[in-house]
């Protein structure tokens, strides 16, 4: 694991890995048990009705709300991205301005290793990384609806989870890009936060005011929650604008890293 | 053009309104040990940075193995060593580890040669790096730096936290690269280990490099204090105004001073009297360096 940077930074992310995606794999599990209790005699249909129209579109576009696929969608996954950004903003931050302030950067600097390369694999790394966790999430939705008997596939628990992966490595880019470009990580760590945290509560409001409407898209979420492999199935291209987005912004980041003084 | 190392042009960082290092002409030869000095913040570690491409000029050039380090940083680096003042490793790693990352990035490293300087810097790389102590550190930190053989050691203060025996296993270390005809460039403000390893040495002052000496020229010009004992009663005043001589004192029938540079114009004032016995000092760079900094001595390079 010591052969180059991307797996030195992948063994540096391993236990995170393990504990974000176990973590909330479990929860998802726990989830997923409660499901054939609160289905018996329409008791979650019931509930559902009786949830204002306002809070329901908070939610986002949840369909068969009943069904044990909407109800993982708005008991869990529409607030993964939230949860997983912590981890994707913490990592990336982690990965470079820890080891610029650290001095380990430096270290790194004195080998015939060229900055963009150094920049890439660690990016390559998070990107890594997340997709770890998102397949551990999914692969524990798997089990969890093994474990209830229901009829979803297994492909599909793993594809939902996998779906957290292009809007967290989006937020993790946001951070990583600005911790190139920027000394110090409150930059990055602001930036992203409010991206994350913003977006989410935007993207809430706008099914709720029409003149909101023409911003669905810019909110981030829109790109996650539009589509689900559990209900309305897979869209390719809203993975891919959040995983272009990610690399401009990792682009943009490396641009500034190129030509800046690394250390005082 | 071919033997220099290390060639700077007015070389220039500047952090906004602050100083960094100042119109640098700095030049390095092949085969030789050159000692970086200057008190601390005078831009040492700077220029070492400038030469790593870690920072960027604002003005001027530098070339390093006769190759512009911005455009050829990888080709630079893969030729030379490296030792920073701050060494900062990854706490988590044992020192095996650490020499094992660094030979993979430089794509290769021979084995042997990692176990024969451990062996000499007398280092168990079996534990992890935050068990390590300050001088264990510096001693993985100066395997990193050597075990490629590269053709040019650059070190920022390397005995910074070795004991002195462990001093004297680097100072033959870097004998023996010099034997080679490889090049070390290094930092320091110990002046004997400069006095012991050093060919030259370059003089750094608020960013400046104010003078570029050999050692034997330094201590040409060094400080040295001198005891004359003469067999009767001396005037103090026959000596003062003689050109270098300073801090004339007279006890009894001895009389004592410091002198820099040539000693034939005092020799022939005392010996107008009757000496009996003349007692001198070794020169002392360390109060050279002092008068140096204290006083803004400009010594042409």
């Amino acid at each position: 694991m010591l052969r180059n940077i991307f797996l030195k930074t992948l063994r540096d992310q391993t236990m995170a890995v393990l504990y974000w995606g176990l973590g909330i794999g479990s929860l998802a599990v726990f989830t997923q048990l409660f499901y054939p209790t609160l289905s018996v005699n329409d008791q979650l249909n019931k509930f559902i009705g009786s949830l204002p129209q306002g809070f329901m579109a908070f939610l986002g576009n949840v369909q068969y709300v009943g069904s044990v696929e909407g109800y993982m969608t708005y008991s869990l996954l529409i607030y993964l991205p939230l949860a997983l950004a912590i981890y994707a903003v913490a990592a990336a931050i982690g990965m470079v301005t820890a080891e610029v302030d650290t001095g380990t950067m430096e270290f790194l600097l004195s080998h015939p290793v060229p900055r963009w390369k150094i920049l890439l694999e660690k990016y390559a790394a998070l990107a890594a990384a997340i997709l770890g966790i998102g397949l551990l999430i999914g692969a524990s939705m798997a089990l969890g609806g093994w474990i209830i008997g229901s009829d979803v596939p297994a492909v599909k628990w793993i594809l939902a989870g996998l779906q957290t992966v292009p809007i967290t490595l989006f937020f993790g880019s946001v951070a990583f890009g600005l911790a190139a470009a920027v000394r110090g990580s409150s930059t990055a760590a602001g930036a992203a936060a409010t991206l994350a945290v913003g977006g989410f509560i935007l993207n809430g409001l706008v099914p709720l005011s029409v003149k909101l409407a023409p911003v669905k898209e810019w909110t981030l979420y829109y790109w996650y929650s539009a589509s689900s492999p559990l209900s309305t199935g897979i869209f390719p291209v809203h993975a891919a604008i959040l995983i272009l987005l990610s690399i401009v912004c990792f682009g943009a980041g490396l641009a500034v890293f190129q030509r800046r003084d690394i250390l005082p | 053009m071919e033997n220099l190392v290390i060639e700077t042009h007015g070389l220039t960082k500047t952090y906004g309104k602050s100083r960094g290092i100042e119109k640098l002409d700095l030049r390095v030869q092949r085969g030789e040990i050159f000692g970086f000095l200057g008190p601390n913040g005078a831009g040492k570690t700077t220029t070492i940075r400038l030469l790593l491409d870690i920072l960027r000029p604002t003005r001027g050039t530098a070339l390093v193995l006769g190759l512009d380090p911005r455009k050829d940083g990888r080709a630079i680096r893969q030729r030379m060593g490296y030792l920073p003042g701050e060494l900062a490793l990854y706490p988590g790693l044992t020192g095996r580890e650490i020499l094992d990352y660094s030979a993979h990035l430089r794509g290769g490293v021979p084995h042997a040669e990692i176990v024969r300087l451990a062996g000499l810097l007398d280092i168990d790389l079996g534990r992890p790096i935050r068990a390590y102590s300050h001088g264990n550190r510096q001693k993985v930190g100066l395997i990193l730096a050597l075990m490629h053989k590269p053709e040019l050691v650059i070190l920022d203060e390397p005995t910074n936290g070795l004991d002195p025996l462990v001093q004297q296993v680097l100072y033959e270390l870097l004998d023996e690269v010099r034997r080679d005809g490889r090049t070390v460039f290094f930092s320091s403000h110990v002046l004997p280990e400069v006095e012991r390893l050093c060919d030259r040495v370059g003089l750094l002052r608020e960013g400046k490099l104010a003078a570029v000496e050999t050692v034997a020229g330094l201590k040409q010009k060094a400080i040295r204090r001198i005891d004359f004992i003469f067999d009767g009663p001396v005037s103090a005043d026959d000596f003062r105004s003689i050109p270098g001589v300073t801090e004339v004192r007279v006890s009894g029938f001895t009389l004592s001073m410091v002198v820099q540079g040539n000693l034939d114009a005092l020799i022939k004032a005392a010996a107008r009297y009757p000496v009996r016995n003349i007692v001198t000092y070794e020169p002392n760079l360390e109060e050279f360096f002092l008068a140096f900094y204290r006083e803004g001595g400009s010594h042409a390079a």
